[in-house]
């Protein structure tokens, strides 16, 4: 309808007129911003620049032009699918949306508008349509609702587009009024007819309705005076005409009787108010702007919806009165006659008032009507608010006059769609309702039927006056035409009865889409007329989007998704609710037209205590702590002690453990406290690692609080960890953050370890780290010099990546490792952990995901070497390392050598000078002499001598001359799996046997840094081993053979684990052993060291694992109840329904 | 009673607090989680702010704008992400906003550039490498992850055929290919869901031993 309203404002020839206002706001709503732009919604902006160009191109025909082309555009546009239809919208959406876009330019436009239309102004807003979501309190919408539609009723109210051209041609049917060369439409023949045959002039045509004219006209014509609905336009045009006669009767000196007949029949139908205002208006509008005269007005507007020759004859027709005839005093014959008849009741039709000048508009013209002393007694306030105002309730005064009119109107809106009344029983009635009724339902894939169904259903609508577009019906403003009557249910017949129930249940705007509503009433027209993409409102806001239906599922999937339960006073439903409440039946999941189900109803609020989600918390945290309490809720099996074989684990192990002091390590800590509690053990036994290689870490961070943590984990807890007890009471006083090395010495920042300062931008950041390190660790955290002199990412012998989030690690990897020569290992959280695994080898050289390989980590740490307190070992004496040769060969190492002839103090038959008592040996200065035996580099008081077995029975050695002396060390593989033994060490020698777990090998020695062993299996093969696989079996606890082979003592120290030792030696005080022929030394303490060393202390370490185990056990069984117990309510639901 | 000791009982009621929060709505409790979760946003927020001046913007301007060996390239170049960072804070006002747009293009624009070279050659080409390196050494482990991988990006292709009465269809390739790429990424979204169930675990886990440490002195 606003298309229509735009396509025709008539040649401007007067700037200065009343319908400048109106082409301003136009101008006005083309050049601000609209609604629809800001929402960037395609449909409108192609809509709205479709009219703007579609006025510009006519306003500038119009005035080029002698003939009105651009009606002939109208026309053709108005016999399809309109712009607003092909753009998604309802007809009645159209106006009102343009009318929304108005009130942007309120100031502007409402600035000149008439008085008469300001009055519209305060209309009551339209009420709910069921089909337009939009709600304006604005006047001027309200303004521009009355009068966009005003002309779109005019023009529904004689039947479509296509009847307005139809009808129109029945009236200037004369000859000389039509040209020549201007053959009237065939199609039309029944309405020429039919005026022939109703008029007093003498006609050829037969007097018998016309063939061509509808069944249902014909019955109407037949039956009553004049068909509502047919006569309704003509008595429109004509009632609105009559003041104006005393101009027109020279012009129309032949106006046919049977329209003037027609007249009385006419209003007792109208629905007065608004349609005769429309009309008013329309025309008043247009009058002063054409030809100066009121008729101008109504020439245009009855050329507007005629095609081609109709268009021009009815316009040359009209345009006759105010070109052929300057204001005559006469009144007209035709009009005469309605007031001789009684249907038109002026008193005084020649009185002055009626005798308007050219200039004047219509509200002149009313209000010359106002004088009429019985209009002002005609009935006044049935009609609604917006009549009763000022000068247009003239209208209705007038129109009151009319016979019936006040009895059968109620004008309760003063909206869209009030215009005049229908009888809708005749109409229901009809074949052709009947007809279209039956058409339903509508195989919505045939797209050619629903275009005929269409075409069937729009002439009957638009009879109905249901017109809520230019070409367009509303199935609900037939409801609304039915309410607005006001009669009483009881007379209505069934079908309208249904079709008020229907009515009452139609949505308010923004509860349900339109859509609903056309798909119930009817079917097909959903399809020929797509659902609104856009309704008026507020830029951007959901509410005032008119959606289909999918569109509406996705989102309130959306919103059920994303709720929270924060939104006061709508408290989302648990998960557990959704799932139980929204599950589709079973046989949906076979439908091709499953689809995700709608909330069905609002969430009703619940007790503030949910109890569902408290019983989970319950049970989840009860499942967590009671292994921490009860023994026998420890179910499970512990974290292995050792990586597998070839596993990632096994290999960031031992890039570690392959660590040479003094080479810096960049530890990336990529956590703060919400991963703490999961990669702290992570940190704290990495740490630790790199402490006892005597490697220096530096930490650093793209987490800000994750560094801090990292600095509070460092200095809080690892290195007081290391503090060492010594003294007489075997505790030491060591201030927190310090921590001693191995020699007592304080570890100190930025010389043992170095924090440095935060990373800032992400992955930006990184690669400008990777390609200039230096400048980053220049100073550290407190922003201290760190005096490390980094000249790249080479000089770091190792960097481990400890992190939360797979983004940190797919950073890390892509930033920094293509830059960096260091082998990369990651340890992630489990989250992480599925991220990170896919990266290859080449990479990531080794991965640690979660808490499980933490702690096996750690339980390898401890049982392989001292947790403590070989720490911050950078000044670590390099003859103190427990290494002999750099590369170790069991041929060069352990075979016997002339260094290791046999001497008096290691025979069977002990020497004078060693006495192998536990009183007398207990020195070191007396155990392993000579020094010079084993090594050059060997201090007696760098030997830890109370490492060495206790006891053990000599055995002359194989090779030589069988006096060697001996001591026995065995392992056991402590494994579940079998261990693979290899030719030398490392993973790239090849296999020479394998060792079932369990089992007891002989351990002959190890390379330099103590990761794999060389061992005597039992065939007496022998090979090498890794050395996390086999647990060194204490040799106190070994029973005394001989041995065949010799090793170095310091060897067996560095293998043991300080927990041995300190049992070791309190085995050795209080029970020595004095064996026959020799007795191993006792204990002598380190220097600078206490006489007893304790591993840092993890609380709860085995009862978290047993209590993630039975927390995952309660989370699993948690979901498999909540899915039983969904798909038993669903069945039951189910079964309830049949 | 030492600094340590305090930190650790705070430590110790912070948790709590944070737990009342599955006690549901009750307003002790939700006075309680709220003011915990206040707390640590609000001393983060602080300690970020902080670090950040002292760790980033200082010692740059140290660097650059105020070192007194700098030339007046060195200092202009300095004043260049401070410039940028201000463009950055006019975002605040509506109308001069738009000045900020070119810090913003400028970081994302980098930011791109960077993150799509690393994932180029740091994700993109590696894993390629290993996947069809994998399928000639571990035939079978190989052909799993071929199919994976190319079924997985098969489903995240959207374009289709529609026929003339509307109906979108796919090849049957194209389809089986979809299915199987799906099952992949419900594969994949289950492993990561339950890796976050197991560090959820292993958090509360950590918490509950850090509380009983606490109650019984361990």
């Amino acid at each position: 309808m606003t298309d229509d309203f735009d396509k025709q404002p008539p040649p401007d020839e007067n700037p200065e007129d009343d319908l400048d206002w109106l082409r301003r706001t136009d101008d006005d709503e083309g050049s601000s911003p609209q609604s629809g732009e800001k929402l960037g919604f395609t449909g409108e902006l192609s809509w709205r620049q479709d009219v703007e160009d579609a006025f510009d191109k006519q306003l500038d025909e119009a005035n080029d032009a002698v003939t009105f082309d651009w009606q002939q555009d109208r026309t053709q546009s108005s016999g399809g699918s309109g712009q607003s239809g092909g753009l998604g919208f309802t007809g009645e959406l159209d106006w009102r949306r343009v009318s929304g876009e108005d009130a942007g330019d309120e100031d502007s436009a409402g600035a000149e508008i008439p008085d008469w239309m300001s009055e519209m102004g305060e209309f009551p807003p339209a009420p709910n349509t069921g089909v337009s979501s939009f709600e304006s309190s604005d006047k001027n919408d309200d303004a521009f609702q009355f009068d966009m539609p005003s002309e779109d009723d005019l023009l529904s109210g004689l039947g479509s587009t296509e009847i307005v051209g139809d009808e129109l041609s029945g009236l200037p049917i004369e000859d000389d009024a039509v040209p020549e060369e201007l053959e009237p439409d065939s199609s039309l023949d029944w309405l020429q007819q039919f005026a022939a045959d109703e008029s007093d002039t003498p006609s050829e045509q037969p007097s018998e309705p016309a063939e061509d004219m509808p069944d249902w006209l014909q019955t109407a014509v037949g039956t009553s005076a004049v068909s509502d609905e047919t006569a309704q336009p003509t008595a429109s045009v004509w009632d609105e005409e009559t003041p104006l006669s005393d101009q027109q009767d020279e012009a129309i000196p032949d106006f046919p009787d049977w329209l003037t007949s027609a007249v009385p029949a006419v209003t007792d139908n109208f629905g007065g108010d608004l349609a005769s205002d429309d009309l008013f208006g329309d025309f008043g509008a247009e009058s002063p702007a054409d030809s100066g005269t009121t008729t101008g007005g109504l020439r245009d507007w009855a050329n507007q919806p005629s095609t081609g020759d109709l268009a021009a004859a009815g316009n040359e027709w009209f345009s006759e009165s105010p070109a052929e005839s300057p204001a005559s005093d006469s009144t007209p014959d035709w009009l005469r006659e309605l007031q001789d008849s009684g249907d038109l009741n002026v008193p005084d039709l020649d009185a002055p008032t009626l005798q308007l000048p050219a200039q004047q508009n219509d509200d002149d013209i009313f209000a010359g009507m106002l004088d009429d002393s019985s209009v002002e007694e005609a009935a006044p306030a049935e009609t609604g608010q917006f009549f009763n105002t000022g000068e247009l309730s003239n209208i209705d005064d007038l129109l009151a006059s009319y016979e019936d009119v006040s009895t059968n109107v109620v004008d309760q809106t003063g909206q869209l769609m009030s215009m005049a009344d229908v009888d809708f029983d005749s109409i229901l009635d009809n074949e052709d309702l009947d007809i279209a009724a039956s058409a339903r339902p509508v195989d919505r894939t045939s797209g050619p039927n629903l275009d005929e169904i269409a075409r069937g259903t729009e002439d009957w609508l638009s009879d109905l006056g249901a017109n809520v577009g230019s070409d367009e019906q509303s199935a609900a403003a037939i409801v609304r035409k039915q309410a607005q009557s006001e009669r009483p249910l009881e007379e209505l017949t069934p079908s309208l009865k249904a079709l008020h129930e229907a009515g009452l249940e139609l949505p308010t705007p923004g509860e349900d889409a339109p859509t609903d509503v056309l798909k119930t009433l009817l079917p097909g027209v959903e399809d020929l007329i797509p659902a609104a993409a856009l309704s008026v409102g507020k830029p951007g806001l959901v509410e005032n989007l008119v959606m289909t239906d999918p569109q509406r599922e996705k989102i309130n999937l959306l919103r059920g998704l994303v709720s929270t339960g924060d939104q006061p006073g709508q408290p989302s439903p648990s998960a557990i609710d959704l799932t139980l409440d929204e599950s589709p039946d079973l046989e949906d999941f076979g439908s091709p037209a499953a689809s995700v189900p709608l909330p069905a109803t609002p969430a009703h609020r619940r007790s503030r205590i949910k109890i569902d989600r408290f019983l989970v918390a319950v049970v989840l945290a009860a499942a967590v702590i009671l292994p921490f309490i009860v023994r026998g809720l420890r179910i499970g099996q512990l974290p292995p002690l050792s990586f597998e074989a070839g596993s990632r684990q096994q290999a960031a192990f031992e890039r570690v453990n392959a660590l040479q002091s003094g080479q810096l390590v960049l530890l990336v800590t990529e956590y703060g406290p919400t991963g703490a509690a999961e990669l702290d053990s992570t940190l704290d036994t990495l740490l630790r690692h790199i402490f006892a290689r005597g490697a220096r870490p530096v930490l650093i961070s793209t987490n800000v609080v994750g560094l801090m943590h990292a600095q509070n984990v460092l200095t809080y807890g690892v290195i007081s960890g290391l503090d060492v007890p010594i003294g007489s009471d075997g505790s030491v006083n060591v201030s927190p953050g310090v921590g001693i090395n191995r020699f007592g010495q304080e570890i100190l920042p930025n010389r043992d370890f170095y924090i440095a300062r935060y990373l800032p931008g992400d992955a930006v950041g990184l690669r400008a780290f990777a390609q200039n390190a230096g400048d980053t660790l220049s100073n550290d955290i407190n922003g201290q010099a760190t005096n490390l002199n980094i000249a790249s990412l080479r000089d770091f012998a190792l960097i481990v990546v400890i992190a939360e989030r797979s983004d940190d690690v797919r950073n890390w990897v892509e930033q920094v490792a293509p830059l960096a020569s260091a082998p990369l290992l990651v340890a992630a959280s489990n989250a992480a952990g599925p991220l990170a695994e896919p990266y290859d080898r080449s990479l990531v050289n080794g991965l640690l995901v979660g808490y499980k390989d933490a702690y096996t980590y750690r339980a390898i740490l401890e049982a392989q070497a001292p947790v403590a307190p070989l720490v911050g070992a950078t000044d670590v004496p390099a003859t103190i390392l427990p290494t002999i040769t750099q590369t170790p060969t069991p041929t060069e190492t352990f075979t016997p050598s002339p260094t290791f002839t046999p001497t008096a103090t290691f025979t069977p038959s002990a020497t004078p000078t060693i006495t192998l008592t536990a009183t007398e040996t207990l020195t070191p200065t007396i155990t392993l002499t000579p020094t010079e035996t084993f090594t050059p580099t060997m201090t007696p008081t760098n030997v830890r001598a109370t490492d060495l077995p206790p006891t053990w029975t000599p055995e002359p050695g194989t090779g030589g001359s069988g006096s060697l002396l001996t001591p026995i060390i065995e392992g056991v593989v402590n494994v579940s799996d079998s261990v693979n033994v290899r030719e030398g060490p490392g993973r790239s020698f090849k296999v020479v046997g394998s060792l079932a777990p369990r089992s007891t090998v002989r351990v002959l020695g190890r390379n330099d840094d103590g990761t794999w062993l060389q061992i005597r299996m039992e065939d007496g093969s022998e090979g090498w081993v890794s050395a996390q696989f086999i647990r060194i079996i204490d040799p106190s606890q070994v029973t005394p053979t001989t041995s065949a082979f010799r090793t170095d003592p310091v060897e067996v120290v560095s293998l043991l684990s300080d927990s041995h030792y300190v049992q070791q030696a309190q085995e050795l005080q209080e029970t020595p052993v004095a064996p026959s022929t020799l007795v191993a030394p006792a204990p002598a303490p380190l220097p600078n060291q206490g006489g007893t060393v304790k591993p840092a202390a993890v609380p709860y370490r085995d009862q978290r694992w047993y209590g993630m185990t039975l927390g995952l056990i309660a989370i699993i069984g948690i979901i498999t109840f909540g899915a039983v117990l969904n798909i038993l309510r669903a069945l039951f639901r189910r079964g309830r329904t049949k | 009673m030492s600094g340590e000791q305090i930190g650790l009982w705070a430590g110790f009621v912070f948790t709590l607090m944070i737990f009342s929060y599955a006690l549901g709505d009750f307003v002790l409790f939700r006075v309680a989680y709220r003011l915990a979760i206040y707390i640590f946003i609000g001393l983060s927020a602080g300690f970020v702010t902080l670090t950040t001046v002292e760790s980033v913007l200082l010692p740059w301007l140290g660097r650059t704008v105020t070192s007194p060996d700098a030339d007046i390239v060195s200092r202009a170049v300095g004043l260049v992400p401070f410039i940028l960072g201000l463009l950055l804070l006019l975002k605040a006002s509506p109308r001069i906003g738009r000045l900020g747009n070119l810090a913003i293009a400028f970081i994302i624009g980098v930011g791109t550039a960077v993150a799509l070279v690393g994932a180029i050659s740091g994700t993109l080409i590696p894993l390629a490498n290993a996947t069809g390196s994998r399928v000639a050494f571990d035939p079978l482990n190989g052909f799993l992850i071929f199919i994976g991988v190319a079924s997985t990006l098969a489903y995240f292709q959207y374009l289709a055929r529609r026929r003339p009465d509307g109906r979108i269809t796919r090849s049957l390739l194209s389809s089986v290919m979809n299915a199987t790429g799906r099952v992949f990424i419900i594969i994949t979204l289950g492993a990561l869901y339950s890796g976050a169930i197991l560090t959820s675990l292993t958090i509360f886990s950590e918490r509950v031993a850090f509380i009983l440490a606490r109650i019984t002195g361990g």
